[in-house]
């Protein structure tokens, strides 16, 4: 078995599951005083992401010292296993667990709360402060902050697209539409957010190296642009012809932005699970 | 034209996790494709920085990997004693973890032929992999 790749695997997967379960809360705290029909739907699509990410993440956790020994056999390895427990890793993937754990309890069937959520949030965006390519650069004090809202956006952005799917699907149109409104507005100045974030880290981790793009890593990236470009077309689609539509209380608006959303959640599942593989198994040199 | 290619590059790094450099193989003895007349006794690598080996195996033609000693402590320069090899093509498979808690990996191949001609190989640092 290539356990290089059942690592990326398990990383993408962990990566998808814990920016849902982020992404949901996040949409909780900021709109479930507006939500009737599909807030209880919601709650349970937090929960029970964070759930299954925790989960994940330990896996992925526990995969590591496989990676070292190089064979799945070597996750017994009790050296291999003090190692990972001294690296970053351990105390990235704590907050992890530590952070969807509070999700989960946040987002229980009897009530949300807000503050434990908001703190969950917060616990898993700061394990990326410890890990990956910015925590060990000479400029990280300010390159962590950077990557900590790039991941942030995306979360929000990918974890609020079944609450929105939900909303369209049980609300009636009226407070849809105004969810809806409320949630592009923020997109608005966010996406923005993630974009010059992204283009910072990148400028300066690679130094702007034309020829990343010849390499598996550059190739990726460019899949990732490309379903980035398509992305944006959709988010465009969906502020300036379906929103509009279904605010005047076209029948289709909603059948419409369901479709339009869907395609959203397919390509940001794509490029996250090429962000999880990207960084487990290839970097620009 | 310029400012499109730095536009489109930009446009590039979007949703990106960048990367920065890694440990890897600067050099070997024996050396990546080289051909060696005499069985070496050790396998000499210099890494780009210190880091733990955390496994090392070598296997000849294609057959079953057979563990090396690894040092203890983390290391820039290596030395893992061989056991006794027989005339064949030999890959030699390392793995270690710098710094960053990052796992790299890479092969070296190398064939040990008495009557062959030496050959130096070349040392080419990409081929390693995450």
């Amino acid at each position: 078995m290539n356990i290089d790749a059942l690592a990326a695997a398990v990383r993408a997967a962990s990566f998808i599951v814990m920016l849902q379960a982020v992404g949901a809360a996040a949409f909780l705290t900021l709109f479930a005083h507006q939500l009737r029909a599909s807030g209880a739907a919601t709650r349970r699509l937090a929960r029970n992401a964070s759930l299954l990410a925790l989960l994940l993440v330990a896996l992925h956790y526990s995969l590591e010292a496989a990676r070292m020994g190089g064979e799945l056999a070597s996750i017994s390895d009790a050296d291999l296993q003090g190692m990972a427990l001294r690296s970053p890793l351990a105390l990235a993937a704590g907050l992890r667990i530590l952070g969807l754990a509070l999700i989960a309890w946040a987002t229980r069937p009897t009530a949300l709360s807000r503050r434990p959520a908001a703190l969950g949030i917060l616990a898993v965006l700061c394990a990326f402060l410890f890990v990956g390519h910015t925590a060990n650069h000479p400029s990280a004090l300010w390159l962590r902050p950077l990557l900590v809202i790039h991941v942030g956006v995306a979360a929000f952005w990918f974890g609020s697209l079944i609450p929105l799917i939900l909303v369209l699907r049980r609300e009636p149109s009226v407070r849809a539409s105004a969810v809806l409104d409320a949630f592009s507005a923020s997109a608005v100045w966010l996406v923005p957010a993630l974009f010059i974030a992204g283009v910072v880290l990148l400028a300066v981790l690679t130094e702007l190296n034309p020829n990343v793009l010849s390499l598996p890593y550059g190739k990726i990236l460019a899949f990732k642009l490309g379903a980035f470009i398509v992305l944006l077309g959709f988010a465009a689609l969906n502020r300036n012809r379906l929103a509009p539509k279904l605010r005047l209380g076209y029948a289709a608006a909603s059948r419409s932005l369901i479709q339009s959303v869907s395609c959203e959640i397919v390509l940001l599942v794509a490029i996250i699970a090429a962000t999880g593989v990207l960084t487990a198994l290839y970097s620009p040199e | 034209m310029k400012i499109r290619n730095l536009v489109g590059f930009l446009a590039l790094t979007s949703l990106s996790m960048a990367a920065q450099a890694h440990t890897h193989l600067s050099s070997s003895e024996p050396a990546d494709g080289s051909v060696v007349t005499t069985a070496p006794k050790t396998f000499v690598a210099h890494f780009s920085e210190a880091a733990k080996v955390t496994a090392l195996t070598i296997s000849k033609d294609g057959g079953k990997e057979e563990k090396l000693a690894a040092p203890a402590q983390a290391t820039q320069h290596l030395s893992a004693a061989l056991p006794n090899l027989e005339p064949g093509k030999y890959v030699l498979t390392w793995r270690v973890v710098g710094d960053d808690s990052h796992v790299m990996s890479g092969k070296v191949a190398f064939t040990f032929d008495p009557k062959g001609t030496p050959m130096a190989g070349k040392m080419d640092e990409h081929k390693h992999s995450h």
